[in-house]
């Protein structure tokens, strides 16, 4: 066998190669022309949007996208062709596309330039990514169901009100937390509220922010606030970031809470 | 419109209702001085329980009234904000400052009779 032949062998085998990758990614390839018009997609296309090959080549690629997008599509093209401005050229987003049955599937599009000898087309690479949208919203319904996670503001003694705060304190749960307390002392007539802190797992500026506005909140009420279960660590860092909790009655212990409580009240509790 | 002033021994009592105007709150700080100067009561209690929102300038007024009647001697509770009202204090940073709170106008009363009180 000469060298030439052996070459072209090589070549061969090679765009073989290529094909079979073309042909068997899990991503789904699409080339289209200047003019939009689609040359050549690979299987993981049609699976995705249920055409058959033949209907898709020789079409305009707006016939994948929603209709919105799709009346906006060549004056996208001329743009790029008339101003050089990439918008989505080289870069990713994530955008709607439109299956054969006209239902909508959430894909990342990443649109490359390819130039073979002057010769122009676009290379879009769609991404099926409707599960990972799903686990996205999965995920965002979890967390507000999380967040309405109701925390009981109890009746402890006839003007006595605890709060035991579970979890983390960001803005949106605090202004729920803090409307409870105000519900409760003054439905309750409440003199004391007892914020107890022992399940919040950091301590840090946001938080004690939200605390602190806590209690100003119950004191505007005429209520005064106990704020228990501060660990160790959490004070260490309260100081160091220098939060003013001087103001603030702050016990160790829920249990000493209680008492201060009951001091607070005018009640006596007494052991037996 | 005049905002009633009424006196019960040491202490006046007054309550703010919601059709107040900002005239009404200046003329009912210089009433309350007055009155104040005139009888050396020792204690005032201004009930806000039916004001739905109280906005920067009243709270400022308040304040200022605290303050003012302090000087002459009177310990002030404000008594009766609403949860909301507290709430909406906090985000307009309009918190009472250096106000004595109570629940309602027994507690306001109770805390002045009895002289323990909770700053705010």
């Amino acid at each position: 066998m000469s060298k030439e032949e052996n070459g072209a062998k090589t070549d061969s085998m090679e765009l073989l190669r290529l094909q079979a990758v073309f042909d068997n990614v899990i991503d789904g390839i699409v080339i289209i022309d200047e003019k939009g018009t689609i040359e050549k997609v690979n299987p993981a296309i049609t699976t995705l949007f249920g055409y058959e090959e033949s209907e898709l080549v020789g079409e305009n690629v707006k016939i994948l996208t929603p209709n919105h997008i799709a009346v906006e599509h060549d004056s996208y093209i001329k743009n790029y062709l008339d101003t050089g401005i990439k918008k989505i050229i080289g870069l990713g987003r994530e955008l709607e596309a439109r299956a054969k049955d006209s239902t909508p599937i959430s894909i990342d599009l990443s649109v490359s330039e390819i130039n073979v000898k002057g010769d122009r087309r676009f290379v879009g690479i769609v991404r099926d990514i409707s599960d990972r949208k799903e686990t996205d919203r999965i995920i965002e319904a979890q967390q507000k169901s999380l967040l309405e996670l109701s925390t009981p503001a109890i009746q402890l003694w006839d003007d006595v009100v605890l709060m035991a705060l579970v979890g983390n304190i960001d803005t949106e749960r605090a202004a729920g937390l803090i409307e409870r307390l105000l519900t409760t002392v003054s439905s309750c007539e409440a003199r004391v509220a007892i914020l107890d802190v022992t399940g919040v797992p950091v301590i840090d500026t946001n938080v004690a922010r939200h605390l602190l506005k806590a209690v100003a909140a119950a004191k505007m009420l005429g209520a005064e606030v106990i704020l228990t279960g501060i660990n160790p660590s959490g004070a260490q860092t309260l100081v160091q970031l220098g939060i003013d909790l001087e103001k603030v009655n702050t016990k160790g212990s829920l249990r000493a809470g209680v008492e201060e409580a009951m001091r607070i009240t005018g009640k006596q509790l007494t052991q037996t | 419109m005049k905002i009633p002033i009424l006196k019960r021994g040491n202490i006046l009592l007054t309550s703010l209702q919601e059709d107040l105007t900002d005239r009404d709150i200046v003329d009912l700080q210089e009433d309350l001085l007055d009155i104040i100067g005139e009888t050396g009561s020792t204690g005032l209690v201004i009930d806000v329980t039916s004001l739905d929102r109280i906005d920067s300038y009243l709270s400022r007024i308040l304040s200022q009234t605290a303050a003012m009647v302090g000087v002459l001697g009177c310990n002030v509770v404000i008594s009766g904000i609403q949860p909301a009202v507290a709430m909406t204090l906090l985000e307009i940073g309009g918190a009472l400052k250096n106000v004595k709170t109570a629940l309602n106008l027994e507690h306001g009363i109770d805390m002045l009779l009895a002289g323990t009180n909770i700053e705010s």
